[in-house]
């Protein structure tokens, strides 16, 4: 297990240098009036010219890229380009707003996804119908969709909800839980759906098997069946599943944390990027990746945990 | 009728008012005489902002979207009224002399900084020498200034290396913020706002990216505004604007587009038209270097008179604005309102002045910026393919159209700017050293015009700006389209005067109703 942990740790660290290099030299060349855009259309040529300079972008690109990365490494992401912040700071702010959404859509999507996907596959009939029906609906609903209906019902004519901001857990759990509410239901009835869907074929599987009619014919209770030699058994197809929807919840949050302007690392993602913000993009990919990396390690080592046959292979 | 008089009223009482304090009549609140019916004071507003400064030094600071988020924490030496005119705040005067190349200031000894400084004329020099070093986005609007000198603590004399008379206007704006000489080049300034604004910045409630708090500045010097505490909201998406207006978790919010606004309007939210900008194609290349056939005015001409502009006008912007043939707004000198109507749509003109100009056969390429609505650009290139035009696009990238425009690499562009008083607006887009002359286009006759109003007296200056606008016009420098309105809009617990030549109101301009 051990090492396990150390082969991924270290494939982690070369993917996130890796990545750091690529946006860097992809996304250079569309930063390349980043200057201007700074300064804006009164700014006269000279004075784009001495900005330039005092950005270091007249060096070149590999230059550029070397600097950044000595200081990388040392926990300097450098200064954002159109807040004057460290991107590190930056980061720090933006980081514990995508986490809540991703942390609670995860476990939600996880606990309400197991659950309709076993039920669904133990009483077939009219269960497994509807819920077949209803996570096919929440497949095919965008996010964005379902969050604009959200909004104009809860908050704009109810007013049940707040709109649009956030609120630090650390200032008001109650208003924390206000303010994420909508986009948590936005952003997870897709992933629902989906996992459902895994987990009840997966279930449907195991349950075909024999040595669930041998434990039956010990006469142990349907439940302990269920939850001891069928969930561990099916898991390993939900937990995989369940890791993709989170790369996809990262994905869903640029749109959801748009529409209820939440200041998460979605929202930044398409400020710096429109902005042409080369470190400040730079900084959101690293972090993205580092979540996406992190959620994957999790899962595998839970499902190793789980099922000692992928641990041997 | 009603309308034409509480306007008329509304201007007098702010004359009055301007030139109550001009004349320093004493810490009078000219104000409460006004028929403003709401309560003297309110608890908090809620401005939805689309961007947020990149820094709080004052040098950094940039008009538009971020100026009361400015004004807010620091005064100007001038105070800019709603209509554009000028009048006193940290200056109780500004006088030229030697052909506008010196202005002395007549300052208040009464203001403090919110760390206790005192404010005198080595304040106005701190920042103004910080201000043309700095290389801030506004620098440039201070090029002129030489040096700064100090007679004595209320007296600065501001000296020029050439007429300047956009120079009082820059002090009403960045150029005229004014820190606290203790702060001013410091590093903590860039979070850290020092000024003697009416209120200052409470950093504990503030977070980058999602809201700036400011309180009440206890000890400020002038009237104060009626707001305990304001809070701007970053909200750079327009659809959370918009939702964050209709559920009332704000009081105010500019929108960009014109769907969005027929939205709000059906919400029940309140707006005054108010036309900052002028948007229409800039024939940028007049001397022909890139494209020859566009040195011939009949070549103008012709691409103008070829373009719908009111079927533009009424099917993109859904009416919201006005047609015009002038860069000039209403209210300057330049402005003629006889030549609002000059350039009508005429495509069998356009293909007869094609022929006459030998240019039947005329290609170029039209750069579109995403930043416009793309069925702008599809009725301008069928209106110009109607007429036998053969038009090429090429696709600008997030951020790229405005500087490849300002590097001269296309010959004609489409592009909205705001509209300025005639000097500004000379020095912008039509003097050859103008940044929005990328081609450094010159014109004997223009550059007579351009001196005049640059170092004549004020009748001159005004009779050089009729010329300047005339010319342009004639010669078909520009293709203006329309004015456009600035989609700014309000809830019922707010009433809110708009500000020339800005999308978004003053800190100034806000007034609780007391719903």
């Amino acid at each position: 297990m051990t090492i396990f942990l150390l082969r991924r740790l270290l494939s982690a660290v070369v993917l996130l240098v890796a990545v750091s290099f690529l946006a860097y030299v992809l996304l250079y060349p569309t930063a390349g009036d980043i200057s201007r855009n700074i300064l804006g259309e009164n700014a006269t040529e000279e004075q784009v010219a001495l900005k330039n300079q005092e950005l270091g972008l007249d060096q070149p690109l590999l230059v550029q890229y070397f600097a950044w990365f000595t200081k990388a490494i040392s926990g300097n992401l450098g200064i954002s380009y159109f807040s004057s912040q460290p991107v590190w700071d930056t980061l720090m702010i933006r980081l514990p707003v995508t986490l809540s959404l991703v942390v609670v859509v995860t476990l939600l999507t996880g606990i309400l996804a197991f659950a309709a996907g076993i039920w669904a596959a133990v009483r077939k009939g009219w269960v497994d119908r509807t819920l077949q029906i209803l996570a096919t609906l929440g497949d095919a609903l965008p996010s964005f969709i379902v969050a604009l209906f959200l909004v104009t019902y809860f908050a704009i004519q109810q007013k049940i909800f707040p709109a649009t901001g956030y609120i630090p857990l650390t200032e008001s759990p109650a208003g924390w839980a206000r303010t994420i509410t909508l986009p948590v239901i936005a952003l997870a009835i897709g992933g629902v759906a989906g996992v459902a869907q895994q987990v009840r074929s997966a279930t449907l599987g195991v349950l075909r098997n024999d040595y669930i009619r041998t434990v039956r014919s010990r006469g142990l209770s349907e439940r302990r069946i269920i939850l001891t030699s069928v969930l561990r058994n099916a898991s390993t197809n939900g937990l995989t599943s369940l890791a993709v929807q989170v790369v996809g919840i990262l994905g869903g949050a640029v749109v959801i944390e748009a529409v209820f302007a939440l200041p998460g690392l979605g929202s930044l993602a398409v400020e710096a990027t429109s902005r042409t913000d080369l470190p400040l993009i730079v900084g959101v990919i690293l972090a993205v990746v580092l979540i996406v990396v992190i959620v994957n390690l999790v899962v595998d080592v839970l499902v190793a945990w789980l099922n000692p046959k992928v641990r041997l292979s | 009728m009603m309308r034409t008089r509480s306007r008329l009223l509304s201007t007098v009482v702010t004359a009055v008012v301007a030139s109550l304090a001009f004349t320093a009549c004493g810490g009078s609140t000219p104000e409460s005489t006004t028929t403003q019916q709401g309560p003297e004071t309110a608890p908090l507003l809620r401005i939805g902002s689309l961007q947020e400064p990149q820094s709080y030094d004052p040098a950094q600071a940039n008009e538009g979207h971020q100026a009361p988020i400015y004004q807010a924490v620091y005064d100007t030496l001038i105070k800019r009224e709603p209509d554009g005119s000028l009048s006193p705040m940290l200056a109780t005067s500004w006088e030229p002399s030697d052909g506008n190349t010196t202005y002395t200031l007549k300052l208040r000894d009464d203001v403090k900084f919110s760390d206790g400084t005192a404010f005198d004329s080595a304040a106005v020099k701190a920042n103004l020498e910080h201000f043309t070093k700095a290389n801030g986005p506004l620098a440039g609007t201070a090029r002129s200034v030489q040096s700064v000198e100090t007679p004595d603590a209320t007296t600065a004399v501001i000296r020029l290396s050439e007429p300047d008379p956009g120079l009082p206007y820059s002090l009403a704006n960045a150029a005229g913020y004014i820190a606290s000489p203790s702060a001013v080049g410091t590093e903590a300034i860039k979070t850290k706002p020092v000024g003697s604004g009416p209120y200052t910045l409470d950093s504990a409630n503030t977070v980058s990216g999602s809201k700036i708090t400011y309180v009440r500045n206890a000890d400020y010097w002038g009237d104060k505004l009626p707001f305990d505490k304001v809070e701007f909201q970053v909200l750079t998406d327009e659809t959370a604007r918009l939702n964050a207006l209709k559920s009332g978790q704000i009081d105010a919010a500019v929108l960009n587009r014109a769907a969005t606004a027929v939205e709000a309007e059906g919400a029940g939210l309140q707006h005054k038209p108010n036309e900052v900008n002028w948007e229409g194609i800039f024939f940028f290349d007049r001397n022909g270097t890139k494209l020859p056939e566009l040195a011939d005015v009949r070549v103008r001409e012709a691409l103008t008179l070829a373009i719908d502009r009111e079927a533009l006008l009424q099917a993109v912007h859904l009416g919201k604005g006005t047609l015009t043939s002038q860069t000039f707004r209403p209210g300057t000198e330049g402005y003629d309102e006889a030549l609002d109507g000059k350039y009508t749509y005429n495509p069998d003109r356009a293909r007869e002045l094609l022929k006459e100009a030998g240019a039947e056969n005329l290609t170029f390429t039209f750069p579109i910026s995403p930043v416009f609505d793309p069925s702008i650009y599809d009725s301008i290139i069928q209106n110009w393919q109607d007429v036998g035009v053969t038009v090429n696009r090429h696709q600008w990238g997030p951020g790229q159209a405005i500087p490849s425009m300002l590097r001269a690499e296309y010959p004609i562009a489409y592009m909205a700017l705001s509209q300025r008083d005639d000097w500004r607006h000379t020095i912008f887009q039509l003097a050859p050293s103008a940044p929005w002359n990328p081609f450094k286009v010159e014109d004997p006759e223009l550059k007579g015009f351009i001196q005049k109003a640059q170092s004549g007296d004020e009748a001159e200056q005004k009779e050089a700006a009729k010329s300047i606008n005339n010319f342009i016009v004639d010669n078909y420098w520009f293709s203006p389209l329309y004015r456009l309105q600035s989609h700014f809009y309000f809830t019922g617990s707010v009433d809110v005067e708009p500000q020339t030549e800005q999308a978004v109101p003053s800190i100034y301009n806000y007034r609780p109703t007391g719903k």
